[in-house]
């Protein structure tokens, strides 16, 4: 009984495992070099001038250009001048910043066009022998045309889809999306790669946020709460010696899913120290019409949000907002003598110069009528007694809005030097 | 199968019921952890009511303790409605489960064919009777609470508290709605393990196990709770927008070396899943064999598994029509045939109890 059990048992392993693992129908396992990997992902809108055609569903207004940076596992310099010289058929992609025809790059860039994103992503099919895999994808760069229309509706994909991640880099580019992976990296051997290192670089700065699929989507579901999305340039050097390069600071500024503007660098940090998303960086200020930078060692800030009626029976926002910083001194060209007053007035200007930011953001994302902040949805977790009053007015309240700030500046420590390297002008010379 | 190992079968398949989170979700949002914590005193009270029921008829037999109180066809009758709602219990977990399997974990296989094996494997693990679910529980209960707080604390750096805000504002009726489906299921789902009752060993053990439910549902339910939290705090406005948010939320581990780790959940979720189903079918069969008077055996057991392959094809088409069932049909026959039918036998039983006595006394 106990064999014939035991036989049973192996009969029904060797009959579920190879349909379970999907091994035994044609088509349905993966090896590696069966998968196109994707490491970057552009999208633009496509305005009829691409190289591909493909009969594709909707408007040619709605239309989307899907630039797919997929890696080339094979050999690069040899193999592929062996295949320039032996001549090939034109290629619908283009794998290095020049365009056209160069087999030489260990990436290539796949162009598709579709009236959706799975639809032009599968259409890819046309053009590539393995399937796009987008698991190892790592940043999504919508084009700041196509952002300025609507995000979400192109993020559904990304999260409907189970290859996908939720917390791969969302970047808006200033021209063409595409573009950006056209950039050859002077450090990485992908340029989506070299985007995605960039944008983590960036929290030793603060001048740019960081945004993935995920959060971006949290703060749309979140009322009236924007998103602040990192901001890339290709720049192309004037003199024409050296290659283009990216240049990721700034910021892109969202009602809702639309972009309504863009934020400098300085802005951008403003915003980002409300956010308590501050945690290094240097602040440039002039004391006393010496330059001084001041090296963020760690910062923690947030905000309140007070509703009053007015006297005029109406209402008002006001905002409280409060910046913590501790830092050390990292240069200073100046030459007097570092003492307490000295430090005193280090701390105040830099407190000045975080005011200035502060302010400068906060005027910035409230006249374009988005709550990077979050003060609808303060009122609507921590108050919602006051949200009932207020969501319906809430847009024009947030206009009328006001902000206070209490910033506050600790100098710890004055590196290696007490005494500035150009004190008195120097030692005496006899 | 001693009164400890009946407590973690108890606690395991309170942990298989993880993905009903969702339909809490759909119902009241962040909050469901709330509604969740007071349908687990429900469910307290509901398993007192089951204590009560079987004390006075010391059968400790759901179909026999009908047919006591009722009488023999009546009570068979009643029993058919019990079976009605293991029917829909089974049928809902294994459609849920070959939806999760063939949407996240197999994307290539044939729904179909993952059901049907599923189902087969149900079915054998059940002919080879409780012994062998009263051995695995403990340590499966044991180890899906250390990976689950793992996990919490991977994910630790996404959490955000004010996620838990606001409390209180959405109407009443949404939370005694979703109150009623925490209590539903999977609490009421549990009057199902009253089936293995009698394969207790001892007589005091089998008298005294109101005591061990309370226990399996104190050992079972902060899995669920943790899992809700975790998802709240995690997830927060997107907490309705997932199909099965407690696996999607492992998806966003991300720490160094850590990362794509949802599969390696997806596979302990499934041994859960498979735990609670065939622990679900087995008294299913049990319970089914027992309103003819006859042992479990294999014909019964091919019988619910074709039975159940057909309840779980033709519940619904598709994983919306599924959550739209649960909220508004499922929970209200769940509730119905397990909290209020034996509130309607306890009471008849208490009446029938006293008419006799009286009767008695007159003579």
């Amino acid at each position: 009984m106990k064999k014939y059990r035991f036989l049973c048992l192996i009969l029904i392993i060797a009959c579920a495992a190879p349909c379970l693992g999907g091994c035994g129908a044609v088509g349905t396992k993966r090896e590696l070099d069966s998968l196109a990997i994707v490491l970057g992902l552009a999208i633009d809108k496509a305005d009829g001038s691409e190289d591909v055609d493909f009969e594709n569903y909707g408007e040619e207004s709605d239309r989307l250009l899907l630039t797919a940076q997929v890696v080339r596992t094979l050999a690069t310099s040899s193999n592929s001048s062996d295949s320039e010289s032996a001549g090939q058929g034109s290629d619908s992609g283009s794998g290095s910043g020049s365009g056209g025809g160069d087999l030489g790059n260990t990436y290539w860039n796949v162009k598709t066009v579709g009236g959706n994103i799975l639809e032009s992503l599968r259409s890819a099919i046309h053009v590539t022998n393995r399937r796009l895999y987008f698991a190892h994808n790592q940043a999504v760069i919508i084009s700041r045309e196509a952002a300025e229309e609507s995000v979400a509706k192109y993020l559904d994909y990304f999260f409907r889809d189970h290859e996908t991640r939720y917390d791969v880099n969302l970047v808006i580019a200033e021209g063409k999306a595409g573009e950006v992976l056209d950039v050859g990296s002077h450090l990485e051997a992908f340029p989506a790669q070299d985007l995605s290192k960039l944008i983590d670089r960036q929290r030793d700065g603060g001048f740019a946020p960081h945004c993935s699929l995920f959060s971006f989507l949290s703060d749309y579901e979140i009322p009236y709460k924007s998103a602040l999305v990192p901001y890339v340039k290709v720049v192309k050097p004037d003199d024409g010696k050296m290659s283009p390069y990216l240049y990721v600071a700034g910021s892109a500024v969202f009602v809702q899913d639309r972009m309504v503007t863009a934020l400098s660098e300085k802005q951008t940090r403003g915003a980002e120290w409300l956010l308590d998303n501050v945690n290094s960086g240097v602040v440039a200020l002039s004391c006393e019409g010496s330059p001084v930078s001041l090296e963020i060692m760690k910062s923690s800030g947030g905000f309140r949000a007070e509703y009053g009626r007015d006297g005029c029976g109406g209402g008002k926002i006001k905002i409280k907002g409060s910046v913590r910083a501790t830092c050390v001194v990292g240069e200073y060209q100046g030459k007097e003598h570092m003492d307490s007053d000295m430090m005193q007035k280090l701390c105040r200007e830099c407190e000045n110069e975080i005011n200035k930011e502060i302010y400068s953001a906060f005027y910035a994302v409230r006249g374009a009528g988005s709550d990077i902040f979050g003060i609808g949805e303060y009122f609507y977790r921590y108050r919602p007694g006051v949200w009932k009053d207020i969501s319906r007015d809430f847009e024009e309240l947030y206009g009328n809005s006001e902000l206070e700030t209490d910033v506050s500046v600790d100098i710890i420590r004055t590196g290696s030097l007490i005494e500035p390297a150009d004190a008195d002008g120097g030692g005496y010379n006899d | 199968m001693t009164k400890k190992q009946f407590v973690f079968i108890i606690a395991c398949y309170i942990q298989g019921s993880v993905l009903y989170t969702m339909y809490y979700y759909q119902m009241i949002g962040n909050e469901a952890w709330i509604a969740f914590t007071v349908g687990a005193l429900l469910g307290l009270l509901i398993v007192a009511l089951y204590g009560r029921l079987c004390e006075t008829h010391r059968s400790a037999c759901l179909v026999k303790l009908n047919e006591e109180v009722y009488g023999r066809i009546p009570g068979k009758i009643i029993s058919v409605f019990y079976i009605y709602a293991f029917l829909i219990s089974c049928s809902v977990m294994m459609r849920q489960t070959g939806q999760f399997i063939a949407g996240d974990l197999l994307m290539e296989t044939d729904w179909l064919l993952i059901l049907t094996i599923f189902v087969l494997i149900c079915a054998w693990a059940s002919n080879l009777g409780i012994k062998y679910f009263a051995s695995v529980a403990p340590f499966t209960c044991v180890f899906m609470y250390v990976f689950t707080v793992f996990l919490f604390l991977l994910i630790l750096p996404g959490v955000k508290l004010k996620y838990f805000l606001p409390v209180g504002q959405r109407p009443v009726s949404e939370y005694i709605k979703t109150v009623g489906l925490c209590a539903a299921m999977p609490f009421s789902e549990l009057s199902v393990l009253v089936i293995l009752v009698p394969e207790l060993k001892t007589d005091n053990e089998k008298r005294g196990f109101r005591k061990q439910f309370a226990l399996g549902i104190l050992a079972g339910s902060p899995f669920i709770l943790i899992t809700m939290l975790r998802d709240t705090l995690v997830l927060g406005p997107l907490l309705k927008s997932f199909s099965y948010p407690a696996y999607e939320v492992i998806r966003l581990i991300n720490y160094h070396t850590l990362s794509h780790i949802e599969s390696l959940y997806g596979t302990l979720l499934l041994f859960l899943l498979f735990f609670k189903s065939a622990v679900l079918f087995y008294c299913f069969t049990k319970a089914f064999a027992q309103i003819f008077g006859c042992q479990k055996n294999i014909v019964f057991t091919a019988f619910i598994a074709g039975l159940t392959m057909l309840g779980t094809q033709q519940i619904a088409s598709s994983n919306i029509m599924l959550i739209e069932l649960v909220k508004t049909r499922i929970i209200y026959v769940l509730l119905a045939v397990q909290v209020l039918l034996p509130v309607m036998t306890l009471c008849v039983s208490e009446i029938r109890r006293r008419a006799s006595a009286e009767r008695r006394a007159a003579r």
